[in-house]
């Protein structure tokens, strides 16, 4: 309808503030509609707002931590974490070798452990019960062993004889009450437990032979009668284990002290940065509190003006004049940084030698009977040289370190963006670095992704090509309702039951050749991809579907008179015509999924570092973090206003930027695909 | 939070303004209206926030127990980690403050600011447990180890004499008072190593360690209770609540007031101090009471 | 397409080997494609099954009244585990174990174990989710209906138009959490609030006194409370009502409007008279659809109106004498527990162990019920109307 038509129907009205009555309806209307662009703005604007202060907060930030020498001491501390690394390769290496002779009793130890501690589970209630009858029991006999001897010693006043006398029969009640209950409750128990180790349930990835479970589920039923007591098929294992180990020690002497070598070569480096790392962080901490000094004078200074009290005026007077308000020695203390270059330089020297004869003293990879072992030594000297070289960058960044060198905005930015570390809270330095959470997000998207779009496409195609009238009634609302399941309860199936299964079935001996099997984290990325998967695949099937609709007729019926069969049909022709719909629908379904916000926060595991992605596929074992999950986690919980809170509100934008430009691309798409089907 | 309930509908403990307000003139009766004076009788809203340790099992309890015992007050309780308590003290919006930590001076340092006065109320004793799977044969860290294992330095259990195995360690989420006391206590002020886990509360590592044959984590005392969970000892030192002060990774539990509390949260901190009842609820959800 | 599969394709070519093992193929790949649609519904029933399997004996029992009555009456509490005198161990809530206990004072309980928010009902959260779902649908619906009839009524083609749909495109696809945020930096800390002068906020972005009054109007924000989750919400929702008011005014039949315009009535006339009526059910649809996404949701809600825990429902004051607008205000301003956020809480915040698993699994039961059923009304009616409208 053209508004040139419709003025000319419309009956005026009487006129306000020049408006008649049609127009003013009319504005009521589009005032609403526009409520949309209005929301639009106000949240860039709200967002903008909170997270205003970030970039030049976080920019004083690093400043500060430039200034203070912090990043000074960082850079030294590049050395002490490499050599950290390697060491702990290296102890790996030497532990798994020390245990390469007796690795199955220990791992038959491991077993029975886990087994008694699944069992213990099932009779948990009957077992803290018996405990506290038992606490119970002995109390009251030991209160009525006490109270016979008191009363078979001599001369005890009338008054407490009498007391004594009548308290006794309290406890013989008690204990002949507690008795029974005891001896029932030892039998539920047994029973319990005899119950739950015929049951498949308790054994469940435990790799055990007939004879093996045979042994422990003898010992488990003994461990149950008498707790104190080890069964000897344990301790035996257990001496045995020892002596294995005992014997390997002497042998492994040469590789033991090669280690402990090399573990201790990093000590004088330590020693020297240990007071460095002190002074940064007291300067760090002299510079927060001048920046707040003038406002808690003046604070101190104004409590003292409203006090009446004399006492306390003079005090707050005092406790105003000890404010310090002198900016921080930066350049005093930076200059006992620069001192320190050359003796760093001096003993990371040293450090290469001792590293060197380190290295020469350990056994050459093919000696070693452990394959752990092996492979341990084996990364501790590919990333040897790695090492080396950080050391080298570690000592020329430490000469050109400046503390006054002023800290670049766009540095600061990037920081921020490109950062691999989120670190808050942090006694030392806040870092807000955003890769880690966006790498959780984007992973977990993917893997939802990659497992959603298989399904929803096959099943739009079968809904919409194949499938009868009666299928098409049954799927559709089925697939509407899937929608419907809030993202909460999906999480909370994965934290109550998909995790666990997800972590049974990796344990299952015949699928360990699937990369990152067995899972050992039940809240992992795997997990919260599937679930997301689940919440995806509505709406992706929900786009394809229409896109195929949109497919004009014509297409099919053309095809298939040419002879085409239906499968052809399918897949040469409607799909192609249909692609940029279903690209289009992927991509609003992975905008769906990486704002997603429960599911991750429930289910992801919360590990803020960027995934190993060395380990292949094996990856989606590891826990993650996201940027919904952090928003989510700790938003509620940090000061309003703070360098946190803006850093947040930071990860919100970035969040709404990539929202928008997966609708933007996904219109442009889809735009493209219109014009293809008229 | 919570602004415009508490000006509206708790009036009568505004009894200058409600006076003030009385007199205004008539054109803004409405105002009038809003301010008019409830009786002593109205039951009285008690707001407590801050520390997950805290909020999450003891000051309920605490709250249905002193509700028993035959005060008439309603509470209005939110557990969202320490911080939460300071920043909701500062505005206004909780009477009581519930923290697993001291003060930071930043901390007193607004409320200095702001010319209010922080007070410290000491809840209750707490032994941070280092919590780690029942099939874990390792019983006892060293602090150092400790250290190790939670800032990323150790990442396998042979090496502190456990069975190879890549340990996973969990830990609270940044802003609680756990987090950063276990930090201080155990850990050397360190930072915590990117490998950790940060979960939303004490139950959730209870929960993730007792699943997981290679998981450590720590919980308060509360928590040591959980399926499938064992505590070490550090240092030598065993979680017993009767040697709370050996052991290296014990701290005391704070509430928080602006000024010394006064009505009805000062008679609540009171109860919740000294009472026997209250002492018994805390020793119930696995705290330390003060008087024993 | 290749020739030489055409060519294999004609339907007079004779049949030749190649063909068979195409048909069969083809025959596989129609099967794959029904296996993984049949997946799909599958998974679905795994988890759907899995929540009734355990949640349903929480609300129903053997005996009349055959619903668990508590569950819906009570508030949540801590549920106390005890062991009775014949050493049988027992749960209850907190206000039935005191019941009880003061019933019988002879008789001797000892409390084995106690557990947060795993006892009594879920009460509060119902009652939160429902103010929460109302204030959001009133406003909601008020601004996405005009904001619908604009677009569908009035509105020419031009720049402005683009802008407004292009804003309610983008405004759909923001996450959820993002609107939790903006509506905590907007609602919770910058709405302008009625307060006393001498209680204005330090983070007041402006405040001014009203006159004659100790009153004064501070952009401080409303606090986390039900207005400001609820006004989240409905932000939230408004491109899904918007988009699905404007589709059910678009099958209104042109011929309605011309007819009523060429009769002399007034635009405004004939969308009130000739076009609302016929579009309400599809309305009506699009509200109960808004509903079923609005329940689920917790992000929105977690910073700007839900609790965890409350022991007393919404609109009992605190103060009796209260004036009834200071009591309306106090309703509002008030945060609320929510279905979704309890969820939540008994999820991630407590122990997993048999004793409060019926409280996790009954909450989520009576959640997923209640979804679904709004759900299903909202699939219902759609299909109604088309088969009972027909222009």
């Amino acid at each position: 309808m053209d508004s040139g038509k419709q003025r000319r129907f419309a009956k005026r009205g009487k006129g306000f503030l020049g408006l008649t009555r049609a127009d003013a309806i009319r504005y009521f209307f589009g005032g609403n509609a526009s409520l949309a662009i209005f929301i639009l703005l106000l949240i860039c604007v709200f967002l903008f707002k909170e997270a205003a202060g970030f970039l030049p907060g976080h920019h004083a930030g690093l400043t500060k931590w430039r200034r203070s020498g912090q990043e000074f001491v960082d850079i030294l501390n590049v050395a002490v974490d490499g050599h950290t690394r390697l060491g702990s390769a290296l102890n790996i290496g030497y532990f798994a070798e020390l245990n390469a002779t007796s690795k199955a009793e220990q791992q038959q130890l491991f077993s029975y452990r886990a087994v008694l501690q699944r069992v213990k589970g099932t009779v948990r209630g009957p077992a803290g019960r018996l405990k506290k009858l038992l606490k119970e029991f002995t109390e009251a006999g030991e209160k009525l062993a006490e109270a016979e001897q008191d009363l078979a010693g001599a001369d005890l006043d009338p008054a407490r004889q009498a007391s004594l006398r009548a308290a006794l029969p309290g406890y013989r009640a008690v204990i002949a009450e507690v008795e029974p209950r005891i001896a029932m409750l030892e039998e539920r128990i047994a029973e319990g437990v005899a119950e739950a180790l015929a049951g498949d349930e308790v054994w469940e990835g435990q790799n055990l032979v007939a004879d093996d479970r045979e042994a422990v589920a003898e010992a488990i039923c003994d461990q149950f009668e008498a707790a104190e007591q080890k069964h000897p098929w344990v301790a035996g294992l257990e001496d045995f284990v020892r002596e294995k180990k005992a014997e390997r020690t002497p042998q492994l002497a040469g590789f033991k002290e090669a280690v402990t070598a090399f573990r201790n070569a990093i000590r004088p480096v330590k020693d020297l940065i240990s007071p460095l790392r002190e002074a940064a962080s007291e300067l760090k901490q002299q510079a927060i509190a001048a920046e707040s000094a003038p406002k808690r004078k003046a604070a101190l200074l104004a409590g003292a003006e409203a006090t009446n009290d004399l006492a306390e005026r003079a005090r707050k007077l005092a406790a105003a004049e000890a404010v310090v308000v002198a900016a921080p020695p930066y350049d005093e203390v930076a200059e006992g940084f620069y001192a320190e270059t050359a003796a760093f330089e001096a003993v990371v020297a040293d450090l290469r030698k001792e590293i060197d004869a380190a290295v020469e003293a350990l056994p050459a990879t093919g000696e070693l009977a452990d394959p752990s072992a092996r492979e341990n030594l084996e990364r501790f000297r590919n990333s040897l040289a790695d090492y080396r070289e950080s050391l080298d960058r570690a000592v020329a960044r430490a000469k050109d370190w400046r503390h006054d060198e002023p800290y670049p905005q766009v540095k600061s930015f990037l920081v921020f963006l490109i950062g691999k570390e989120w670190i808050t809270n942090s006694s030392w330095h806040d870092f807000y670095g955003l890769m880690p959470l966006f790498t959780g997000s984007l992973l977990i998207s993917m893997i939802a992704l990659v497992v959603s779009v298989p399904f929803a496409l096959g099943a739009a195609i079968y809904v919409n090509q194949m499938a009868s009238r009666r299928e098409q009634n049954l799927i559709k609302p089925a697939i509407e309702f899937i929608q419907a399941i809030p993202s909460v309860v999906l999480g909370f199936f994965g934290i109550m039951v998909l995790g666990t299964l997800l972590r049974d079935v990796s344990q299952v001996s015949w699928l360990a050749w699937v990369p990152g099997f067995p899972l050992q984290e039940r809240l992992n990325i795997l997990n919260a991809g599937l679930l997301l998967a689940f919440m995806a695949v509505p709406t992706i099937f929900t786009l394809c579907e229409d896109a195929l609709n949109n497919v004009p007729q014509a297409y099919a019926s053309g095809a298939l008179a040419l002879g085409a069969t239906r499968m052809q049909t399918i897949l040469r022709i409607i799909v192609p015509t249909a692609l940029s719909g279903i690209i289009a629908a992927v991509l609003l379904g992975f905008g769906r999924i990486i704002g997603e916000t429960m599911v991750v926060l429930l289910v992801a595991g919360g590990k803020i570092q960027i995934p190993d992605f060395s380990k292949g596929i094996g990856v989606v074992g590891e826990a993650a973090h996201t940027m919904t999950g952090i928003i989510a986690q700790e938003t509620g919980e940090v000061d309003r206003g703070s360098l946190h809170w803006r850093a947040l509100f930071m990860v919100g934008l970035v969040l709404f930027s990539i929202s928008l430009a997966v609708n933007w691309g996904a219109q442009i798409i889809l735009r493209r695909f219109q014009r293809h089907g008229t | 939070m919570m602004k415009g309930a508490h000006q509206w509908g708790a009036t009568n403990h505004q009894p200058q303004l409600n006076n003030k307000m009385k007199k205004r003139n008539v054109l803004l009766s409405l105002l009038v209206i809003l301010a008019l004076p409830g009786l002593a009788s109205a039951q009285y809203k008690l707001m407590i926030k801050g520390s997950d340790t805290l909020g999450a099992k003891l000051v309920p309890q605490l709250a249905e127990a002193y509700k028993e015992a035959g005060n008439d007050v309603s509470f209005e309780i939110t557990a969202e980690g320490s911080s939460t308590c300071f920043t909701n003290l500062l505005a206004g919006t909780s009477e009581l403050g519930m923290s697993s930590r001291g003060h930071k001076d930043k901390e007193a340092d607004k409320f200095t600011a702001a010319g209010k006065e922080l007070v410290q109320h000491v809840a209750a004793w707490d032994m941070i447990a280092v919590i780690v799977n029942e099939a874990c044969p390792v019983d006892d860290l060293s602090l150092e180890q400790i250290e190790g294992i939670f800032t990323g330095d150790i990442t396998d259990w042979s090496e502190v004499g456990g069975p190879a195995g890549e340990i996973s360690a969990y830990t609270r989420n940044t802003s609680s008072g756990t987090y950063k006391t276990f930090q201080e206590l155990a850990m050397n002020k360190r930072d915590y190593g990117s490998n950790t886990q940060k979960m939303a509360g004490n139950e959730q590592i209870a929960q993730e360690v007792g699943t997981n044959p290679n998981g450590i984590g720590y919980v308060g005392l509360a928590y040591t209770k959980a399926e499938g969970i064992k505590c070490l000892s550090v240092d030598g030192n065993e979680v017993d609540p009767a040697k709370v002060a050996d052991y290296p990774v014990s701290r005391q539990l704070y509430y928080y007031s602006v000024g010394q509390p006064e009505g009805e949260a000062g008679k609540f901190l009171a109860w919740a101090t000294s009472a026997a009842a209250a002492g018994k609820v805390v020793e119930r959800v696995g705290f330390i009471p003060l008087k024993k | 397409m290749s020739d030489q599969e055409d060519r294999t394709g004609n339907p007079f070519a004779a049949p030749s080997r190649h063909a068979d093992r195409r048909a069969s193929r083809e025959r596989l790949l129609a099967v794959l494609f029904r296996l993984l649609t049949y997946a799909i519904l599958a998974c679905a029933m795994g988890i759907f099954l899995g929540v009734v399997i355990r949640g349903a004996p929480v609300i129903f029992q053997a005996q009349a009244p055959f619903i668990n009555t508590d569950f819906f009456t009570q508030l949540p509490e801590t549920l106390v585990v005890y062991e009775d005198a014949q050493g049988e161990v027992r749960k209850l809530s907190a206000t039935r174990f005191e019941e009880m206990r003061s019933a019988n004072p002879d008789r001797q309980f000892s409390i084995v174990d106690s557990y947060s928010y795993s006892g009594g009902g879920i009460l509060g959260p119902l009652v939160g989710t429902a103010l929460l779902i109302a204030i959001c649908m009133v406003i909601s619906l008020s601004v996405g209906i005009a904001a619908a009839i604009y677009l569908n009524e009035y509105s020419s083609k031009g720049r402005f138009m683009a802008a407004v749909r292009l804003a309610i495109l983008n405004l759909a696809g923001v996450p959820s959490i993002v609107f939790g945020l903006f509506g905590l930096g907007l609602f919770c800390l910058a709405a302008p609030n009625l307060v006393p002068v001498d209680e204005i906020a330090d983070r007041s972005i402006f405040s001014f006194a009203i006159p004659f009054t100790s009153a004064a109007i501070s952009f401080e924000g409303w606090g986390a409370c039900m207005l400001a989750g609820g006004c989240t919400l409905a932000i939230m929702i408004l491109p899904v009502i918007i988009t699905a008011a404007e589709e059910s005014l678009r099958a209104v039949p042109h011929g309605f409007r011309e007819a009523s315009l060429a009769l002399g009535a007034t635009r405004w006339q004939t969308i009130r008279k000739s076009v609302l009526p016929y579009a309400f059910p599809g309305m009506l649809t699009a509200s109960i659809l808004g509903i079923t996404r609005v329940a689920g949701e917790t992000a929105p809600i977690m910073f700007t109106a839900a609790v965890a825990h409350k022991d007393k429902l919404p609109w009992i004051g605190d103060d009796p004498e209260a004036s009834w607008i200071g009591r309306l205000l106090e309703f509002f301003f008030q945060s609320v527990q929510a279905l979704p956020y309890h969820i939540y809480t008994v999820a991630a915040k407590i122990p997993q162990s048999d004793y409060n698993r019926d409280m996790q699994y009954g909450s989520v039961f009576v959640f997923m019920a209640l979804v679904f059923f709004f759900a299903a009304l909202s699939i219902w009616l759609r299909a109604r109307i088309r088969r009972k409208l027909h222009w």
